[in-house]
């Protein structure tokens, strides 16, 4: 244990079973690691990105900073709130703009005061005007964005998970996150980003980590790891459709638990 | 031990969550009707009204309970029935209802089935007091006793907490838990005197009934409406009740704490 690290991972495996193919129901299940063996330490205050392909066990690992799920094997040890940014859970569709900031700020767990407190905060930067009034089923999907994003960031974790949420929403609405972002940076919270947009990341983030096929790939500087993983992908898109087929599955199987 | 005093801890610190929780609920369930609240109230008096006249007029041809004639004595049960049921069907379902919830957020799960029993309470306060009004008007002396209902609806609120922490567990296991659940309760409501008496009941059936914690309740809001009837002539069913929820409370919160990291990977 180092007091310096905000986040440790040791060792940590996430093993999901897997649904037969056959018919034969009572057959032993296939064993997949979603996550295998991966360690890291990180920094109180670190902005550190996270990369890495279709299902290479981003989400799983975003979970487990969460607190959501837990690991099968190894140790987690995280030091302060930590908070998933969630931005279409908890919307009550029947419910108007306003009355679902107080649904969504009860269910993050907020105390009626801080939700009167973050009212006005989110009213304003979620730009609904004259729709706070109207339930949020007549909201288009970026509104609803926006309204769901105002009200998680106004929650005060230590860390705080951003997973694929800011690629919702127009630019300009994607510009205003990143500024909040950067606002919440300053004030030396520890942010997980995870992405596909490799220059949001760049961008944004200062270390890396990459993970593929369950495993940690690398770990270091945001803009070496970005280089390293962009070669990869291209290394990829250069490949035959049927070495790409194959260079998949290989990946799998060595997922399977032996 | 530690994890009942967890989840007893978790629902406690989270008193404004699981109000708010009930409370927008119960709004949006409003929201979807064009009457809304009418609905609340008008759907267990139109089922009231067929008991009525299918128990107390077809089978019993009008014949009192006693010194209470059939009518408030079946709408007093019936409204007790119609705060349980629902208490003990939906409750199965709380945690799965909140997958998208519990899959997004850190979320105290053990709190969901206080959330739906204090949704059932409101509908419950508006019938109950309903009910109280029509035996005023019927001529129905009011007398302290009146006042028991509120530890018999205590006693429905643990029942309900309780019962609901181990089933919505389970249902994450299996979704034929909910099944099973509602084929139990289609059955229980009529293994319940609620339409009917138990005079036609054989001695060493009755002491069965009795066992019936349902039964405890139902009766004691008899018991304190009409036949003035204290808890305390009852020392063994209490201690029964009692004993049954300690129990069901400790697995329930043993089965909360437990699986608590695990329910995302159970979807």
């Amino acid at each position: 244990m180092n007091e310096k690290y905000i986040v440790e991972f040791k060792n940590v495996d996430k093993i999901y079973k897997l649904e037969n193919k056959s018919k034969r129901r009572f057959a032993p299940k296939k064993q997949f690691y979603a996550l295998k063996d991966v360690s890291f330490n990180i920094k109180k205050g670190s902005i550190v990105g996270i990369l890495g392909t279709n299902g290479s066990g981003k989400s799983t690992l975003s979970n487990i900073l969460a607190g959501i799920s837990s690991p099968t094997n190894g140790s987690v040890s995280i030091r302060g709130e930590q908070a998933l940014i969630a931005i279409k859970a908890g919307l009550n569709n029947q419910l108007t703009g306003l009355e679902n900031i107080k649904v969504k700020g009860a269910l993050l767990g907020l105390s009626k005061k801080r939700i009167q407190e973050i009212t006005e905060g989110v009213i304003e930067f979620a730009e609904l005007g004259e729709f706070l009034y109207q339930p949020v089923k007549k909201y288009s999907s970026g509104m609803k964005s926006r309204l769901g994003f105002s009200i998680s960031i106004c929650l005060d974790p230590d860390i705080i998970i951003v997973d694929e949420a800011l690629s919702v929403g127009d630019k300009a609405f994607a510009a205003k996150c990143m500024d909040k972002m950067n606002e919440l940076r300053t004030t030396g919270k520890t942010i997980f980003f995870i992405s596909h947009s490799i220059n949001q990341i760049r961008e944004f983030c200062e270390d890396g980590i990459w993970i593929e096929g369950g495993e940690l790939k690398a770990q270091g500087k945001m803009q070496e790891i970005a280089d390293l993983y962009e070669n990869y992908v291209e290394d990829f898109k250069k490949k035959s459709k049927k070495e790409q087929k194959q260079f998949k599955e290989e990946l799998f199987e060595e997922r399977i638990v032996k | 031990m530690k994890s009942v005093f967890f989840v007893l801890k978790e629902n406690i610190t989270n008193l404004y969550r699981i109000f708010s929780i009930a409370k927008y609920e119960l709004l949006a369930d409003m929201r979807d009707s064009k009457l809304g609240i009418f609905w609340n109230i008008a759907n267990p008096l139109i089922q009231m009204a067929t008991f009525w006249f299918v128990f107390g007029i077809g089978i019993r041809k009008g014949r009192g309970v006693g010194i209470v004639s059939f009518l408030p004595w079946m709408i007093v049960g019936i409204t007790v029935w119609f705060f349980i049921s629902p208490c003990i069907t939906k409750g199965v379902s709380c945690i799965y209802e909140k997958r998208n919830i519990i899959t997004k957020m850190k979320f105290p799960v053990s709190i969901l089935p206080a959330t739906i029993v204090l949704k059932e309470l409101f509908n419950h306060i508006i019938m109950i007091t309903l009910v109280i009004t029509i035996l005023f008007v019927r001529g129905h002396q009011p007398n302290l006793m009146w006042f028991q209902i509120l530890y018999y609806m205590f006693c429905a609120i643990c029942f309900s907490i309780s019962l609901g922490m181990i089933t919505s567990v389970l249902n994450m296991f299996t979704r034929d838990v909910k099944k099973l659940v509602t084929a139990c309760m289609r059955m229980l409501m009529y293994l319940t005197p609620i339409l009917w008496t138990m005079e036609n009941i054989p001695e060493k059936y009755q002491i069965i009934m009795k066992m019936n914690p349902l039964y405890y309740i139902v009766e004691g809001y008899r018991g304190s409406l009409f036949f003035q009837d204290s808890f305390m002539n009852h020392p063994a069913q209490t201690a029964f009740f009692w004993g049954l929820i300690i129990v069901m409370f400790v697995i329930g919160s043993n089965l909360m704490y437990r699986f608590k990291h695990k329910f995302i990977d159970m979807l």
